[in-house]
């Protein structure tokens, strides 16, 4: 109990400890520290591995379909599933992880429980709510008895045109995202009338730059469903157009990645230093970081845009300009996290120049799923920096590239990582000792061996030409040149891979499901939940980095610059038009 | 604000790859002179495409190939679930010029991509994309729809065929 | 429904459709097609349609109306109807909804094409002069299933004109017209299908039968429990609700049989069976049918698969003693070892949860040290995508037909 942390938590005491009947002095965990933040948590948790199953299972459909390996359901239907995989994953899944990881983040750093449980129930109601309504009419798709519909993909390009209740599912899930960060604010705001001269603790400061920078962001999308897609499907409208709605989801869609990136970026910085035996490296430039996100993720969505007609070159250029310095904090954390890895190892012992890479716990699956996420979002940072690559992007923009890219990122970097850290979390949130060991120790390779055979195979195959979001990438009239490899033996990857990956998410829900259901309860943990000081601490970071209304100030500035100009172009010859009438599928 | 010295040179490497890669991007767009997709395509109402009212509209006409005083032109619809021309029948263009695309949508948001090269863009019902290629050598190339357009997107594929300038037989301006 | 990649070569005939789409308006080819058609199978020609429910019989018509983009297996890429008979000499003019983007209608023959729009209104008319089957589809919704055929002529007595049901069908909002499904010895009619929004009809509600031919009727599930009942007492079939479940009656004399729904027939669940040539005037139904309700064996409503002999019936008495043995052992072992697992758990358990005793490192480092192997590694991340980003730019840049402004 060498480092305890005045600064990290607010709230430490004495009465966090109890004696134990073999004599020892341990620390209470979590669950019995903030009971009503460990559930709210754990619903959270639950909630997104359901969403995770589900998806996982269509993931393992599509990926037998594409690669004709197996076809169970008929190629229309295809849609339905790629829209469900989409929706589920890229959006149900990473919010409630997401504000479960935060929540717990939050609450555990600051040492201040959530100051009102009327609002923390009303997010969870109204993100659930939101997701049942997108959910259901998405699986209606599959059905004729519901009259409902929605195979419109998770970007629900107008016009093609959803159920209104998806859309207004996908509000409410969003909505409910917002009451959730406010519950963190004011977590904060509770803790500052206590702390009035402390730094922020490091959680707590990374938790409330995403949320700011998620507010930003995700009022882009908020404009393009409420004021246009909702009207619109319920007839309100005649029109929307089509390149504004695309528009203000791309202006979403972007930063929404870094959304789902940040919290791996939390654990990264914060606990995976401690799994290794260390502490993190540096605290000031953590801080940085995060606050180049906050400035840089929003201004760079027409990224995404390159090809699009109707904008015009000189916004994209300021678009990969702005991408390419996003690159900074991204490269920032490699060396910081990876330089508190090797302290760790180091500290363990661990001697050479590399041969501490050996010496880390690998056996420790929340330890190995972390270091593997990192490492995968290394290979996925680079397919990131060729989609950035405005010019270079028209080789492999929309083919099944993009997806092998984004597998690695969303599909590693914050899904292993969840998965990964769930197993240190989770017994700490339900007071259970971890169940089937063996299995969760060894998933988090199965996982990276099938992302390694998907992914590697997606990216070459987008180098053909072979397209994203199809049933069938198989033509008549056109023949894909592989400049790697053979198409064929992509085809045979992708389908391994992509079992691979179901098998690890199957195994990832067993290990939970076992903990639920046979683990018991008040039990004296093999993890432990304290997070060690920075080696250069917070009070060597200048005060300026927790100025949390300048940084969000000269945001909204950038996002005017970038932004201002275009949208105007957009609305000056009419804000729906020119227009498109529905297109149900 | 304390950093260590291997994080101060990190710093300063980083920043400098950005502006590398940063300059070689802007490098390809001037020297080899790979442009982009912009807004020079102009504005169409999605209608007037879908009732065939092209005289109405200024910078679009009847789907085709045209051999004009200022070039090759080809007008084409992308639509579900086929290009027109390109689905039914090949877009025939000659070897050797730049051809000047024209590509729009009067139902949903399609993609147009020539499998395997940078000639790829959106069709986005509205506007029209307008990007010049120039086919070097003759052969054919494979037009992949790449944006989920409805439940037939996977049948929607199409053929650019480049033959000779003497065997090139555009319509009438 | 599943365009299954039908990829049939396809023929040199769509290389002649213009870029445009402007060929032949309404060139009223002589149908010079194969003669003598009396196909009630098609061919195999529709069966990934699946919009088409038998034959419409318009004899009689001089115009016949076929709508261009109805509702095919829930999307608008169909002909409606999709098969029509019709007298030789009458004209079949097609009409655009303007659901589903541009269609044509081209023979397979090649003796009729349309050109290719998607404006609603829009016509094209084919008169058809010699008997045959055409065959023609959407080119491009083909692999859709947007697939059509006209009869010409011929068809079981010849014309027959809708019957005179007698305002039977006034209240029945899915009725269209009889349905021909002479020449085929047994015929489905759908209980629990749309009508008017709410699953209470007979999919279709009329159709045209030869003597002797077997109706068999399928329950969707919809709905609720439904039953089928002659209004002469006929036939009469259980009232059941689950899905599969069928019931079949054999029509042997000509006449029309209206049949209900017992408990839906205030909300138009009524269908009728029309047997032989009958035309204007409805028959009183003829008796003599046979009833043979049929479960399971027809409407495959059971999943378990019944053994049909003596080695199926061997086969799943081993395989199923073997099973029970199987999981007997297993779920015996299964719980001891979760009995002792969850009796070592106990073993754990305090007053409140607890959290392990963090580890001591072994040697503490502070911040004065030097990460020399993370600087190697992130060295070697720089020079890879390096490597990396030169090899993409050649790929990029050189070989093949490039983009530019």
């Amino acid at each position: 109990m060498a480092t305890e942390h005045g600064t990290e938590t607010g709230f430490e005491t004495e009465q966090e400890y109890v004696e134990t009947e073999d004599g020892t002095r341990r620390r209470l965990a979590f669950v019995d520290r903030f009971p009503e933040a460990a559930r709210t948590a754990r619903i959270c948790l639950w909630i997104a591995f359901a969403a995770f199953g589900v998806g996982a299972l269509f993931g393992l459909i599509q990926a037998l379909h594409r690669t004709n390996t197996l076809r169970i359901i008929p190629s229309s239907d295809y849609y339905t599933i790629l829209t469900g995989h989409g929706v589920l994953l890229a959006l149900v899944f990473t919010t409630f992880g997401i504000a479960g990881l935060f929540h717990w983040a939050n609450t555990r750093s600051l040492g201040v429980s959530p100051t009102s449980r009327r609002l923390t129930q009303g997010w969870l109601w109204t993100m659930s709510i939101g997701t049942l309504l997108a959910a259901g009419t998405i699986v209606g798709g599959l059905f004729d008895w519901i009259p409902a519909s929605a195979d419109v993909l998770y970007t629900f390009y107008a016009p093609l045109e959803a159920h209104p209740l998806f859309y207004i599912g996908a509000a409410l899930l969003i909505v409910g995202s917002w009451g959730a960060g406010l519950d963190w604010f004011l977590q904060y705001r509770e803790w500052r009338s206590h702390n009035p001269d402390a730094r922020i603790p490091l959680q707590s400061f990374m938790v409330m730059t995403t949320m700011l920078m998620w507010y930003l962001s995700s009022a882009g999308v908020a404009i393009e469903v409420v004021f246009f897609l909702i009207p619109w499907s319920l007839g309100l409208i005649s029109q929307v157009d089509p390149l504004l709605t695309r528009t203000l989801f791309w202006y979403f869609g972007h930063p929404v990645v870094y959304f789902w990136l940040l919290p791996a970026y939390v654990v990264w910085y914060t606990v995976l230093p401690k799994l290794a035996g260390g502490r993190l490296f540096s605290d000031p430039l953590a801080r940085v970081t995060f606050v180049l996100f906050l400035l840089l993720s929003t201004p760079v969505g027409f990224h995404h845009q390159y090809t699009d007609p109707g904008i015009a070159s000189g916004y994209k250029l300021v678009a990969m300009t702005n991408t390419f310095f996003l690159l900074l904090p991204s490269l920032l954390t490699l060396f910081t996290v990876v330089a508190s890895m090797e302290h760790g190892a180091r500290q363990q012992g661990a001697k050479g120049y590399l041969a501490w890479l050996k010496d880390l716990p690998w056996e420790r699956p929340e330890f190995s799923g972390v270091a593997l996420a990192g490492i995968m979002f290394a290979a996925g940072g680079f397919s990131g920096m060729i989609n950035a690559g405005m010019n270079i992007n028209y080789l492999i923009h929309n083919t099944i590239w993009v997806p092998g890219h984004f597998h690695l990122t969303v599909g590693t970097a914050y899904a292993l990582t969840l998965m990964a850290i769930a197993y240190w979390l989770v017994p700490q949130l339900t007071g259970k000792r971890l169940q089937f060991r063996g299995m969760a120790a060894i998933q988090p390779f199965v996982w990276f061996v099938g992302m390694v055979l998907m992914s590697n195979a997606m990216h070459r195959g987008g180098l053909a030409g072979i397209p994203r979001r199809t049933a069938e990438p198989q033509y008549d009239q056109v023949t894909f040149d592989a400049v790697v490899g053979t198409v064929g033996e992509m085809r045979i990857q992708i389908a391994i891979g992509g079992t691979l990956l179901f098998v690890g998410a199957m195994m990832f829900l067993a290990v939970m499901a076992g903990t639920w259901a046979l683990g018991k309860p008040n039990s004296q943990l093999r993890v432990n939940g304290s997070i060690p000081e920075p080696l250069s601490g917070a009070e060597e970071s200048p005060r300026v980095l927790d100025n949390l209304k300048l940084w969000t100030a000269i945001a909204i500035a950038l996002v005017l610059l970038a932004y201002g100009i275009p949208l105007y172009d957009m609305v000056a010859d009419g804000i729906l038009w020119p227009g498109s009438v529905p297109f149900p599928e | 604000m304390h950093v260590h010295r291997f994080e101060r040179l990190w710093f300063g490497v980083s920043l400098v790859l950005i502006v590398a890669f940063i300059g070689t991007i802007i490098y390809g767009a001037v020297g080899p002179g790979i442009a982009m997709v912009d807004d020079s395509g102009g504005t169409v109402e999605p209608s007037v495409i879908a009732d065939g009212n092209y005289e109405q509209t200024n910078n679009f006409r009847e789907p085709g190939v045209y051999d004009t005083e200022d070039g090759v032109e080809v007008y084409v619809i992308a639509r579900q679930y086929f290009f027109q021309p390109g689905t039914t029948e090949p877009i025939r263009v000659p070897a050797g010029e730049p051809i000047s695309f024209h590509v729009t949508s009067p139902d949903v948001t399609h993609g147009f991509n020539l499998a395997g090269t940078n000639v790829n863009t959106m069709v986005i019902p509205g506007q029209v994309a307008e990007f010049s290629v120039t086919f070097e050598e003759t052969g054919e190339h494979g037009i992949v729809c790449h944006e989920y357009c409805g439940s037939g997107h996977h049948t929607m594929e199409g053929q650019v065929v480049v033959v000779e300038q003497s065997e090139f037989e555009g319509g009438e301006n | 429904m599943a365009p299954n990649r039908d990829r049939q070569p396809r023929p040199t005939r769509r290389r002649l459709l213009a870029a445009g789409g402007t060929v032949a308006t309404g060139a009223l080819l002589g149908a010079t097609a194969p003669a003598a058609a009396q196909s009630s199978d098609f061919d195999g020609w529709f069966d990934d349609v699946d919009n088409y429910d038998g034959v419409v019989d318009r004899t009689g018509e001089s115009e016949v109306t076929v709508e261009v983009g109805v509702d095919n297996g829930g999307q608008p890429y169909g002909f409606g109807p999709p098969a029509v008979r019709i007298d030789p000499g009458a004209t079949v003019v097609w009409e655009w909804t303007g659901r589903g983007g541009s269609h044509n209608v081209v023979a397979e023959d090649g003796s009729f094409e349309s050109e290719l729009v998607g404006e609603a209104g829009h016509t094209f008319s084919h008169t058809f002069e010699s008997e045959g089957t055409f065959k023609y589809v959407c080119i491009p919704h083909e692999a859709l299933g947007m697939k059509g055929a006209i009869v010409v002529g011929g068809g079981g007595g010849g014309g027959v004109s809708e019957p005179d049901y007698d305002g039977w069908f006034d209240d029945v909002d899915n009725y269209e017209e009889t349905v021909d499904e002479r020449g085929n010895s047994e015929v489905t009619v759908e209980v629990g299908v749309d009508n008017g929004g709410q699953p209470y009809g007979f999919g279709p509600p009329a159709v045209r039968i030869d003597p002797g031919t077997t109706v068999v009727w399928e329950w969707t599930g919809r709905g609720g429990s439904h039953n089928v009942v002659a209004e002469d007492g006929s036939f009469e079939s259980e009232l059941v609700g689950e899905a599969g479940h069928t019931f079949s009656h054999t029509f042997e004399n000509e006449g029309t049989y209206k049949y209900v729904c017992i408990p839906h027939e205030a909300l138009g669940m009524k269908g009728a069976i029309v047997v032989g040539n009958i035309s204007g005037g409805g028959g009183d139904g003829g008796d003599g049918g046979q009833e043979t309700p049929a479960e399971g064996e027809t409407g495959g409503g059971s999943l378990i698969p019944v053994p049909s002999d003596f080695v199926g019936w061997f086969a799943l008495v081993i395989g199923g003693s073997l099973g029970v043995a199987v999981t007997t052992v297993l779920g015996a072992e299964s719980y001891a070892a979760y009995r002792d697992h969850a009796a070592s758990e106990q073993a754990y358990v305090g007053e409140q949860a607890t959290e392990a005793v963090e580890q001591e490192p072994v040697e503490e480092i502070d911040g004065d040290y030097d990460p020399l192997g993370t600087a190697a590694l992130v060295a070697g991340y720089f020079v890879l995508i390096v490597l990396l980003w030169v090899f993409m730019y050649f790929v990029e840049f050189i070989g093949g037909p490039t983009i530019t402004g």
